[in-house]
């Protein structure tokens, strides 16, 4: 009976080692990988699945993708490890989420391996300098919305509010922005940033002090003339808006603050501590009161949130449908365009939706293709490095009917905005090809110039226009 | 059964009673051999489930056209930062403690290493600043935990929360104003021998037969033992548990040194969340291994090497497969794993014989 028992053990190990080598043969394809450092959330998955279900069946007669599936909020796992891991498996080119990492933009190098960066890009004042002092003949370019255009999308938000529906007080969710910041990433401090740079514009003079704490003695303010940039600074310095008053009280959430003419409740979400959260998402959603600066006329109009602030509010205080169906208070959200929040759109939860497309890092493969193909433009004419910089805006939509027109039209894993047809365009080709339906792609003598100017034309118009143009 | 004929027969003859005790000795006998059989697959499982794991990736790397000797080298980048610190590591769960704070600690050393390389510019200065770090969190921890009277695995869990506070306040204090990060650009290791893999490699071995030497040759080793298996005992014989603690953290705080050193020769980015996800993989690597949980005289120092390089290999070959290779998937796997090989290492202490 033993005996038969290790041999079946015996059998079982050795189908599946024959098993998993079946599907696992060696390949003649260029591979491409495709490093991912967050499978959470909603738009990091659209990506993931744009690559692996969209691209990797769109381009499989030429190219193989390899997508890496670890998250490095939870996992030991690193960006850099999955680099290594991919240049060791005969990767050609490597197109990275982020501004570039220097150790695997010089690790590529050193392997004679393209890489591009893609779904943000330095802010090209203040980042690129500092950030970019190691870019190479390999690193082909950063790709993505700028920090400019992460504020821009906050100040729009807050605009829409202000001007067209004339609110006056606001919720402002500051999603983990301090923690966010521990991992390098600030485009959450940028987006509130432009929030409050809209408010500050209506100040009645330039001299009066906001959103006012103390650090020691040292007053930390905002004016009317405070640039994005300078309130960037200030809320990344301090980890929450709040802070000590001169009177030494530390204000919470429930504390109100005067934003020029505007009246704003804030709130952080506090990652390590959820017990914290629940407390202060209620004192939020019902206007509750905080301990120093509370105010009784103070009912919030909107939850303007730096990103996904529906999975966060909805079903919580004044952010509930009652008996009718109808949310006492809405949710304006910096996220995609994904299915969960059109249904919660169309709920009435979601008043505003802003979003990266779903398949915006089509074009930081484009720009890889064409590597391979002989155009890096990512170097100048002399051959010398220089790094493409691209600035791709956001959508943003106010109805249930716009945004499934861009759903719609940005179907990520079977017909996304940037389609095959549309990459074609933006590939450089030097001579005539076949694809894989067997018809003829001719030479695409496109340059870095004309590359950058198809890339930055990310208007929903613009690209339904040029993927109708290359799909005719 | 003999329990049946003593009740039933209180006084048996002395034929009965030699054939009862030759009954109770093959018992005995029989619970030994299993004992030892067990023991024997306690002792072997680790080492050949990391055997197994490496033919497979042999031939999953060689049927795939990878690179062998680059993929060889990613792997063991995968697992090296983990070997590092679980080595020392072991130094504790031998004691019977264990400190989940070594992987902030490890951000937190490597956090001070760069900012003295920023003020002064010396690699070497740096690399002992690394160290130093180390070992003044490492004092810090038993300092805490000796003036508040808290077992020093909770203390290392509310730790972790503080030295991430610490590197924030010295990313604030002392960086870019306005930045989330301490960040090199350009990297001032690039092209040093700081580096390179070879250099992870060295360190590595290095730190291994040192710590190889004080486990097995020296007093310390044996008192560690003792101290994990019996602490009263122990401390009956006049062994010092808090002094060999002490021990035991300093030396656990070179391995979180020589991480540090060898993540900022590498990559000079620290921010809070450096090093956090570490402890747990930690714990499992040094269990994975084949350390039993409970520390004491079976202790190996091998242990932490084995589970870390099985975790690594393991880990590269699930993500070489799209079924296995999501994250969640991965962690189930590890669970697997853990769970199974604690079950496989308690079913040898199920006996009545002491440890051997």
């Amino acid at each position: 009976m033993k005996k038969v028992k290790n041999l079946v053990l015996a059998l079982a190990s050795v189908s599946f080692i024959a098993s998993g080598l079946s599907s696992c043969g060696g390949t003649s394809k260029v591979r491409i990988g495709f490093i991912n450092p967050d499978t959470s959330g909603g738009e990091t998955q659209a990506w993931g699945s744009y690559v692996s279900d969209y691209l990797a069946k769109a381009y499989a007669d030429k190219y193989e993708f390899i997508v890496s599936t670890f998250s490095s909020f939870s996992s030991t796992t690193t960006n850099h490890a999955e680099c290594k891991s991919m240049l060791a498996k005969g990767c050609k080119a490597i197109v990275e989420i982020g501004y570039g990492d220097e150790t695997n933009f010089t690790a590529c190098k050193e392997k004679g391996v393209y890489y591009c960066a893609t779904g943000s890009s330095p802010d090209t004042e203040k980042r690129l300098t500092e950030t970019y002092k190691s870019i190479n003949d390999h690193f082909i370019g950063a790709l993505g919305p700028s920090l400019t255009q992460e504020a821009q999308a906050g100040y729009d938000m807050a605009d829409y509010y202000i001007t067209t529906k004339k609110y006056t007080d606001l919720s402002v969710y500051g999603c983990v922005i301090g923690y966010a910041q521990s991992l390098g990433i600030t485009v959450h401090a940028w987006r509130v940033a432009g929030m409050f740079k809209r408010m500050l514009e209506d100040a009645p003079d330039a001299t009066t002090h906001y959103c006012s704490f103390y650090a020691g003695k040292k007053e930390n303010y905002f004016t009317k003339n405070s640039t994005i940039q300078e309130i960037e600074t200030t809320i990344a310095g301090r980890s929450n808006v709040y802070g000590v008053d001169a009177k030494g009280n530390q204000w919470a959430t429930g504390d109100i603050l005067n934003i020029g003419p505007y009246k704003v409740n804030y709130w952080q979400q506090n990652v390590a501590d959820r017990t914290a959260n629940d407390a202060e998402e209620v004192t939020f959603t019902t206007d509750a009161k905080g301990a120093f600066n509370g105010d009784d006329t103070f009912k919030s109009q909107i939850i303007l949130g730096s990103a996904s602030a529906y999975s966060m509010f909805a079903g919580k205080g004044r952010c509930k449908a009652d008996a009718s169906g109808k949310v006492d208070l809405k949710i304006a959200e910096v996220e995609s365009f994904a299915d969960a929040n059109l249904t919660a759109m169309n709920s009435g939860y979601i008043d505003y939706e802003c979003g990266k497309m779903n398949s915006c890092i089509g074009p930081a493969f484009a720009a890889v293709f064409s590597a391979l193909n002989g155009r890096n433009f990512g170097v100048d004419a002399s051959g010398t490095a220089d790094l493409l910089v691209g600035s791709q805006g956001f959508w943003a939509v106010t109805s249930a009917a716009e945004f499934t027109e861009r759903a719609n039209f940005d179907k990520y894993a079977t017909h996304p905005a940037y389609s095959k047809a549309l990459l074609d365009t933006m590939t450089y080709r030097s001579k005539e090809e076949t694809a894989s339906d067997g018809t003829k792609l001719a030479a695409n003598d496109i340059t870095r110039e004309q590359f950058l100017t198809k890339f930055n034309a990310c208007t929903y118009e613009e690209v339904k226009a040029a993927r109708e143009a290359a799909e005719a | 059964m003999s329990e049946t004929i003593k009740k039933e027969n209180p006084l048996p003859n002395p034929d009965e009673k030699t054939e009862i005790k030759d009954s109770a000795e093959l018992k005995k006998q029989k619970t030994y051999q299993i004992f030892k059989r067990n023991q024997l697959l306690n002792d072997l499982l680790p080492l050949s489930g990391f055997i197994v794991l490496f033919i497979i990736y042999t031939i999953v790397c060689l049927a795939n056209g990878y690179t062998y000797t680059d993929y060889l080298w990613a792997t063991f980048d995968r697992g090296v930062f983990i070997a590092l610190m679980s080595i020392g590591a072991s130094f504790l769960f031998t004691l019977g403690q264990f400190d989940m704070s070594l992987g902030s600690a490890m951000g937190l050393s490597a956090c001070v290493g760069l900012l003295v390389y920023m003020s002064t510019g010396n690699i070497a200065l740096s690399i002992i600043s690394c160290i130093l770090g180390a070992m003044l969190v490492a004092l810090c921890n038993i300092l805490f935990s000796s003036v508040l009277r808290v077992p020093i695995f909770i203390m290392s869990i509310a730790m972790m929360t503080v030295l991430q506070q610490v590197i924030l306040a010295f990313i604030t204090t002392f960086g870019e104003k306005g930045s989330s990060q301490i960040n090199l650009s350009p990297n001032p290791f690039y092209g040093t021998f700081m580096q390179t893999n070879q250099f992870r490699l060295m360190i590595i071995i290095l730190y291994f037969l040192f710590c190889l030497v004080i486990f097995r040759f020296l007093k310390f080793g044996r008192k560690a033992k003792f101290l994990g298996g019996n602490p009263f005992c122990a401390r009956l014989t006049g062994i010092s548990g808090r002094r060999n603690s002490i021990i035991a953290f300093l030396l656990c705080a070179i391995g979180v040194g020589l991480t540090a050193i060898c993540y900022i020769g590498e990559s000079p980015t620290v921010t809070s969340a450096t090093g956090s996800t570490y402890g747990m993989d930690i714990m499992v690597a040094i269990v994975i291994g084949g350390m039993p949980m409970s520390g004491g005289a079976r202790s190996k120092i091998t242990a932490p090497l084995i589970g870390s390089f099985t975790l690594a290999f393991l880990e590269e070959l699930l993500r070489a497969f799209p079924a296995t290779s999501g994250e969640g998937m991965i962690q189930i796997f590890k669970a697997i794993l853990f769970i199974g090989l604690v079950y496989a290492s308690s079913r040898s202490y199920r006996t009545s014989t002491l440890p051997r």
